[in-house]
């Protein structure tokens, strides 16, 4: 209970200063188009600078596959929070909350991703730190 | 950050806790003063090395994102610009950063591979240099306490050239030689090859460091202007290995 109770602690005081990216959050992405993604995870590419998942999604009353890529936190935040290489897997079913690229491709960068069994996952988004002025 | 994020992040780490002791995230690191419990000391006295100054070693990271967000504004001030240079800032913040050199995995240097909360950096100091061992990149900065000067001949580089000095008990560091390339922060302040950065470091007790940037770059500035950024400690931890191997956003990188 200990060691659980220093996690939770350690998280709270990282998660904050997780929403730092590499690059800009805001040249990326458009932060009023939140985005669902539902489906299969097909591949994970566990590397810096960020944790990229792909998940083939369904579209509804058809056989249409949309393929969509999501991009995370860097290896090195989410493992510091707990996450391990093996956290997601193909195959896993996964519902990705997130903001759609400006670019208007099936790319986009994950808040969270909740897992089939219910729990909910902090991804590490880098939303929310745009350059604003001084 | 909503509150239903930050729960959804609780819940995972309840889930993932367990593992934590695994790899070098949670080891006992050196001499590290701890409470009756095992936990370490933050507020015990900075530590010193044995010729009485003291010792900055330690994994450190900033205290929070702000100085990294906007330098200046983290700090209440409005940075001096040279009408150019703040033509540059405005243009880079018009286009969301879309330029930031790290975007393109291109270093982080003085101070923005420090001030960035998520990359920790080290502190090895020995008697003739003392070394800052940066998470981010893969990268390190040099400082040099052998009494040499700093070079006259500059090949501008990301990291430049750095000597440090002691005054009572503040590391004194100054660095020139920074490549032009280089923004100072992730919002774009802009510098030339003339800049000159004096860093006034202070450790205040075993768990915090407190460090004083001055500017001086009278091209890109009309006069000095310093932030202080604090810095904490990461007791038992090791830095993690960040090479920028798997770079896939600057293909959807649009800017505004």
């Amino acid at each position: 209970m200990t060691r659980l109770l220093t996690g939770l602690a350690i998280a709270v005081l990282l998660v904050p200063s997780l929403l730092v990216a590499h690059h800009s959050f805001a040249a990326e992405f458009d932060s009023s188009k939140p985005v669902t993604v539902k489906g299969a995870v097909t591949k994970v590419e566990w590397t810096n600078p960020h944790i990229w998942i792909y998940v083939d999604q369904k579209e509804e009353s058809s056989a249409v596959v949309a393929k969509w890529q999501c991009e995370m936190g860097s290896p090195n935040s989410l493992m510091r929070l707990g996450w391990r290489a093996d956290s997601l897997k193909q195959g896993d079913q996964v519902t990705i909350d997130g903001t759609r690229a400006k670019d208007g491709s099936n790319t986009c960068n994950a808040r969270t991703v909740r897992m089939a069994d219910g729990r909910r996952m902090f991804a590490g988004s880098s939303e929310g730190v745009a350059p604003t002025r001084p | 950050m909503t509150l239903r994020t930050l729960l959804g992040a609780l819940g995972c780490i309840a889930l993932l806790t367990l593992d934590v002791q695994a790899q070098w995230f949670n080891i006992k690191v050196g001499d590290t003063p701890r409470n009756a419990d095992g936990t370490p000391n933050l507020r015990a006295p900075a530590p010193r090395t044995s010729d009485g100054k003291p010792d900055l070693s330690g994994v450190w990271h900033a205290q929070n994102g702000r100085f990294i967000g906007n330098l200046a504004g983290a700090a209440g001030i409005t940075a001096p610009f040279q009408p150019w240079a703040e033509k540059v800032y405005k243009e880079r913040v018009d286009n969301n950063g879309l330029e930031r050199p790290s975007g393109q995995c291109l270093p982080k240097s003085v101070p923005d591979a420090m001030t960035l909360p998520p990359y920790p950096f080290k502190i090895v100091q020995t008697p003739k240099v003392t070394l800052m061992l940066f998470e981010i990149f893969v990268s390190y900065r040099q400082i040099h306490t052998d009494g040499r000067a700093l070079p006259v001949e500059r090949n501008p580089s990301w990291y430049g050239y750095s000597v440090g000095r002691w005054e009572s008990d503040t590391f004194v560091v100054e660095t020139v030689g920074l490549t032009d390339k280089h923004w100072l922060d992730d919002s774009g302040y802009p510098h030339t090859e003339a800049l000159k950065i004096t860093e006034r470091i202070r450790r205040r007790d075993f768990g915090t460091m407190e460090i004083e940037f001055t500017f001086d770059d009278p091209k890109a500035y009309t006069k000095l202007w310093s932030v202080t950024v604090p810095f904490e400690l990461m007791p038992d931890t090791e830095l993690l290995e960040y090479v920028c191997e798997n770079e896939r956003d600057l293909p959807h990188m649009v800017g505004k």
